[in-house]
């Protein structure tokens, strides 16, 4: 079983761009999720700056008074002096600049006007904002001693808050991120560790050997990745992911500088694999190289 | 903060695996971060949409799937770190809201699995031909054979072109995993659509 037949191939390339969306569908979703976000953006506005000091607060509503994106870059400078004299972690300003700094490069802005707007009548209307984060469930990030997290807050309530229909969405997040608080480096798996099964399955040492000529490939060890290859090869002249193999093949040879083997690879590839889903990007795979 | 004004580079690098962080991945964090809701809505709009669409999200669903997914987006995208590209990241995330999606409507209303042969594919625009429109009806026909999780790879690895290490990680799986479910699913696929064929044979006759 080395892939799919003529039939299914061709099928799925009729089909292929059958599922993309019109320009009216992209511009109704976005309709639709600005209203939606813009109404989150309030409640996570109000959150944030609760969550923050009154002193970051008061720089925020003086965003909200000047008119978008010509001020916010003095409304960053503002946070962020507020951020580094109020704060002890200077973490926290690392994460404020960059959130805050998002408004000027985007044309759109749609979603975020917004919420810059709604941000001035919460702030003034709370006083004394450290009272305000309780209602709204998940309450650990909030917790002062990773001032890290606190900003990274507000979109979360954001959702929470407004959509209330999807249950699941906490735990569909990237993969082992469950405790929210902790600081992102920690909650990262790590990809090598991902696959560590070894068994007399052929396939599991197909895909083995095929994961090791990828993640070399990614790092640039064109060499290994090679090696690899060739092992497989050898062992699986005819095997269930001979096609993967010799797409990846193209891929080191390039990455190797070997243009004129990627090449006879590629020629060979596309003959052996004519309708394979693979054969563009092998086609291009040098191409992107020089790029 | 001079890392900051640096505009994102939206199949980030493949980071290190260092568990503490060094200036630099702050610096290549400070470079996603600055991706903006908006950035990623319009370069990805389609790939979302379609993939909803091919995981399952039908008809009148989709619109309310995919308005979801972009919730979630919003809501997760300080959380993404670029340590994978951020297809692979919006894959995982457009996963499981249809799954979650698909897990609801079938649980409050079992007996509503459409019967793919009755199915009319959505009305196409003028260029649509109907040969076109006819391939969509099949593929999904062909797809709601599969069960979510090989749909899921299958999708990813025959219609979207992705590394079987990106689905591996997008699903969370080991790779291992997804390239068995990779090869049951085209399995399965061919022998649907064998008997799709043989139908269409008998009904010609």
């Amino acid at each position: 079983m080395n892939g799919l037949g003529p039939d299914a191939r061709s099928l799925l390339a009729a089909a292929s761009d059958g599922d993309d969306p019109s320009f009216d569908d992209q511009a109704r979703i976005q309709a639709k999720l600005a209203a939606r976000l813009a109404v989150a953006a309030g409640v996570g506005a109000a959150t944030a700056l609760a969550s923050k000091t009154t002193a970051a607060a008061a720089g925020a509503g003086a965003a909200g008074t000047a008119s978008a994106a010509a001020t916010a870059s003095l409304t960053t400078k503002v946070v962020l002096a507020l951020a580094l004299a109020l704060t002890t972690a200077t973490a926290a300003a690392v994460y404020v600049a960059p959130t805050t700094s998002n408004a000027p490069p985007a044309p759109v802005a749609a979603t975020a006007s917004p919420s810059t707007a709604t941000r001035l009548p919460t702030s003034t209307a709370t006083p004394t904002p450290l009272a305000a984060p309780a209602p709204l469930a998940t309450p650990t990030p909030l917790a002062a001693p990773t001032p890290l997290a606190a900003p990274a807050a507000a979109p979360t309530f954001t959702a929470t808050a407004t959509a209330p229909t999807l249950p699941s969405v906490t735990k569909t997040t990237t993969t082992p991120t469950s405790p929210h608080p902790a600081p992102p480096d920690a909650s990262l798996p790590a990809p090598s560790a991902l696959a560590t099964a070894v068994s007399a399955d052929p396939l599991a040492e197909e895909a083995a050997l095929l994961r090791e000529a990828h993640a070399a490939l990614s790092h640039g060890d064109a060499a290994t990745a090679l090696s690899r290859l060739d092992a497989h090869a050898s062992r699986f002249p005819r095997g269930a992911l001979a096609e993967e193999r010799d797409a990846a093949r193209v891929h080191a040879l390039c990455a190797r500088g070997r243009a004129s083997d990627a090449r006879a690879a590629s020629s060979a590839f596309v003959s052996a694999h004519p309708r394979s889903a693979l054969a563009p990007a092998v086609r291009s795979a040098c191409a992107e190289r020089e790029r | 903060m001079s890392a900051s004004t640096h505009l994102p580079n939206l199949v980030g690098p493949t980071q290190a695996l260092e568990s503490r962080p060094t200036s630099r991945d702050v610096a290549a964090r400070a470079a996603f971060e600055t991706l903006t809701f908006e950035q990623v809505y319009s370069a990805h709009f389609s790939f979302v949409w379609r993939s909803a669409k091919r995981l399952g999200a039908r008809d009148g669903a989709v619109d309310d799937v995919v308005q979801e997914i972009f919730v979630v987006v919003h809501r997760k995208l300080g959380d993404f770190e670029g340590r994978s590209t951020l297809r692979t990241w919006l894959f995982g995330i457009t996963a499981r809201v249809v799954r979650d999606h698909r897990r609801s409507t079938r649980r409050r209303d079992p007996g509503c699995e459409v019967d793919p042969d009755t199915l009319r594919a959505e009305g196409g625009g003028p260029a649509e031909t109907a040969e076109k429109a006819e391939a969509v009806r099949l593929l999904h026909a062909l797809l709601d054979e599969l069960d979510d999780e090989r749909r899921e790879v299958f999708v990813m690895a025959e219609l979207e072109q992705m590394a079987m290490p990106e689905i591996a990680e997008a699903l969370g799986i080991n790779v291992n995993t997804a390239y068995a479910r990779l090869r049951t699913a085209r399995q399965e696929f061919e022998q649907a659509l064998g008997r799709h064929r043989a139908r269409d044979a008998w009904r010609m006759r």
